[in-house]
Parts: C-alpha cells; sequence; structure tokens
C-alpha cells in the first residue's frame, strides 16, 4: 500500500520526532506516525513539496483553527516541521480504529445501540466545532476514530469558520452520510439486487427516515446542530 | 457509485440518494475516485443540487474569516520574520511556538504571551 517514495522516511529524524510509519495519505501528501524525544506518539501531516506553498492560503486554515480548538475530542496542534524539503503539522495521535478500518477491513457490524451512541457522541463533537465557528466540511468514516468508546474527529484540511461561504449546516449531510455507513453494516445485499437509494433499501422507523432526509435535505432542512441533536435522540434512542 | 465534484460556491454536499451499492463497497477503484475528490485526502464529495437549494437560505453570518488573511491580523515571527497568521499557535515557516517570539508587525517590540495589542504602539495584534 506504502510505495518506496513513503516508507523511506521511516527512522528518519526530523526535528525532535523520529518517523515510524506512514499511517494514511491523500492529496495534501502523507500521514506518519512518530515519536518525539520523550516518547509520545504523533501524527506528522507531511504536504506534497510545493502543496502548501500553493495552497498556503488555504492550508492556514487548518493550523489556525486546530490552534484555537481544545478539547480531547480533536487532535492538538502540537507543532511544525519545515527542514530537509519535509514540510509538515506535527499533531497529536489518536489511538483507535477508524470507523472505515471497521467497516472494510473488520467487518465490524453495529448495534442500534452502537449506533446511538457513536452518532451522539460525534453530533456532540460537531456542536462543539459548531459553536467554537468552525465548520469541519470532511466528517467521514476514515476521519472519526473510535477508542474504547470514545469518539475522535480528525483531520482539518478542509476545516473554515463558518460564514456565507462556509456555512455549518455543510456538515449534515457529511453526518447523514456516516450514519448511513453505520446502519448498513448489518445489510446484506443479496445476489438479484437492484440499485436503490438507503431510503427504499434499508429497514428503518418513519422517524429515523425522516431524520436522515432532512439531514440530507431531501425533506425540510434543519437550522442547527442543537435541532439535529434533540432530532436525533428522539428517532435513534432505543 | 460515488464520484467526485465540486461546486462552483465551493459548498460540498454528499449525495443523499444513494444504497448499498455506495454504502457496502469500498474497493480500490472507489478509494481512488474518492481520494481525487478530497482535499483533504479521504474520500468522496458528491454535490447535490437539491440539497443546495434547500439549504441555500440558511446562512451563518458568525464568522466571515475564510478571506486571505491581512498584515494588520498578523504578526511577525521573532525567529524567521516570516508573517504568522493570526490564531496559529506556531510560525508556519520555521516553527517557533508563537508566545515565545512574536513581534509587533508596526513597532517591532517583543509581545508577551497571549498579547492583544502591542503594549508600547498599541497596535492591535488580532
Amino acid at each position: 500500500m506504502w510505495g518506496y517514495k513513503n516508507k523511506k522516511y521511516t527512522g528518519k529524524c526530523f526535528g525532535s520526532y523520529t518517523i515510524e510509519e506512514p499511517i494514511g495519505q491523500g492529496r495534501y501528501g502523507v500521514c506518519f506516525l512518530a515519536k518525539s524525544d520523550n516518547g509520545q506518539l504523533v501524527t506528522i501531516k507531511k504536504f506534497k513539496p510545493g502543496m502548501f506553498k500553493k495552497n498556503s492560503e488555504k492550508n492556514v486554515f487548518e493550523a489556525v483553527i486546530l490552534s484555537k480548538l481544545k478539547d480531547k475530542r480533536v487532535p492538538e496542534f502540537l507543532g511544525v516541521i519545515n527542514e530537509k524539503r519535509f514540510y509538515g503539522f506535527v499533531l497529536e495521535y489518536k489511538q483507535g480504529l477508524t470507523v472505515k478500518e471497521m467497516l472494510f477491513k473488520s467487518n465490524r457490524e453495529f448495534s442500534n445501540e452502537e449506533i446511538f451512541n457513536i452518532g451522539l457522541k460525534l453530533i456532540r463533537i460537531i456542536k462543539y466545532l459548531h459553536e467554537n465557528g468552525v465548520v469541519h466540511r470532511d466528517i467521514r468514516i476514515p476521519n472519526v476514530i473510535i477508542d474504547n468508546e470514545e469518539v475522535y474527529l480528525i483531520d482539518f484540511g478542509l476545516a473554515r469558520w463558518s460564514d456565507n461561504q462556509y456555512p455549518s449546516h455543510l456538515d449534515f449531510s457529511y453526518l447523514g452520510d456516516f450514519l448511513l455507513y453505520l446502519l448498513y453494516s448489518t445489510f446484506h445485499t443479496k445476489k438479484t439486487h437492484k440499485n436503490l437509494p438507503w431510503y427504499e433499501e434499508l429497514s428503518m422507523t418513519v422517524g429515523k427516515k425522516m431524520f436522515l432526509k432532512r439531514l440530507f435535505g431531501i425533506e425540510g432542512t434543519y437550522e442547527n446542530i442543537g435541532e439535529v441533536e434533540r432530532g436525533f435522540v428522539a428517532s435513534f434512542k432505543i | 457509485m460515488s464520484y467526485s465534484s465540486r461546486s462552483s460556491n465551493g459548498r460540498h454536499y454528499q449525495n443523499g440518494n444513494q444504497g448499498s451499492s455506495h454504502y457496502k463497497k469500498k474497493g480500490l477503484f472507489g478509494n481512488f475516485l474518492n481520494m481525487m475528490g478530497s482535499g483533504s485526502g479521504s474520500q468522496n464529495r458528491n454535490n447535490n443540487n437539491r440539497n443546495q437549494q434547500n439549504y441555500g437560505n440558511q446562512q451563518n453570518n458568525a464568522h466571515a474569516n475564510n478571506q486571505p488573511t491581512n498584515n494588520q491580523s498578523m504578526a511577525v515571527c521573532s525567529n524567521c520574520n516570516a508573517q504568522i497568521p493570526a490564531g496559529s499557535k506556531f510560525c508556519l515557516q520555521c516553527g517557533q511556538k508563537v508566545n515565545q517570539g512574536l513581534c509587533c508587525m508596526n513597532c517591532g517590540e517583543k509581545l508577551p504571551p497571549n498579547a492583544k495589542f502591542c503594549q508600547k504602539c498599541g497596535n492591535k495584534i488580532s
């Protein structure tokens, strides 16, 4: 999965950090697991050469937004590395598995109770972000980590201050999409399967269906995250 | 199948009409397509016009900070003289921790941690 280009960094030192292994990648570059001099595990988000300068105005949002946020449910911004053609952000490492790994590597099936607990914790993280004027814009299964029933939200690469251009309700359809991944974990496709939308394919209560449709904007929309929280509790609580 | 697209005004919405063909499959091809569409590196970004219309009237004016920061809201790193975006804990050029070496853009006076104004010239820092 990881090419030579990324593996070649293993064991190398940048600042007070030693790279252990690559743990994720994207258009921005690669994420590495690294260890500091005092043994603390961190994530180093290395930008592709030129990528940070090219998108510098956009990339500063991640640094500034994470500098403002102080909550154990989101990674802390720990520093910047800029040496030997290696430019990256040092971020707090969150232990656990991403929901994507749980679904597609461990084939994990989530019960209704688990979906409620995870969904509510995620909504409360989004509530914290929106209260601080931040819209994440990338709430997806590879960016949600679960560890001992604690939920963490990572990757603020697309996060912005909420305003007219980036209204906070942008996060709602992502939340809907995320919840559908959990709901589909117990759905098994048949061989004679037709392509149907989730609201025709999944068996669920009218309340849940309406809640999800509102998140996607298919039915009347939610005004704010507080309203989303109340709607979720009303429709998903066991 | 998911695909990537991006609306011209920068708003992104997830497609609300997908089913098991989207939520049960995450093959190599799907991941490739997803990665192509994500600025942060992970996955898909589907644009749903109906969603945009329904959410179109809800706007939040709480922050209007998504513009390039101007000089007044920036400080200068005492280590490398690069401009530091307001609010950043670190200089994004050299990594210097901001509250250890922040200087006023106007007069160059060294600033105490979390200063909002320069104590010498009164310049607003952030």
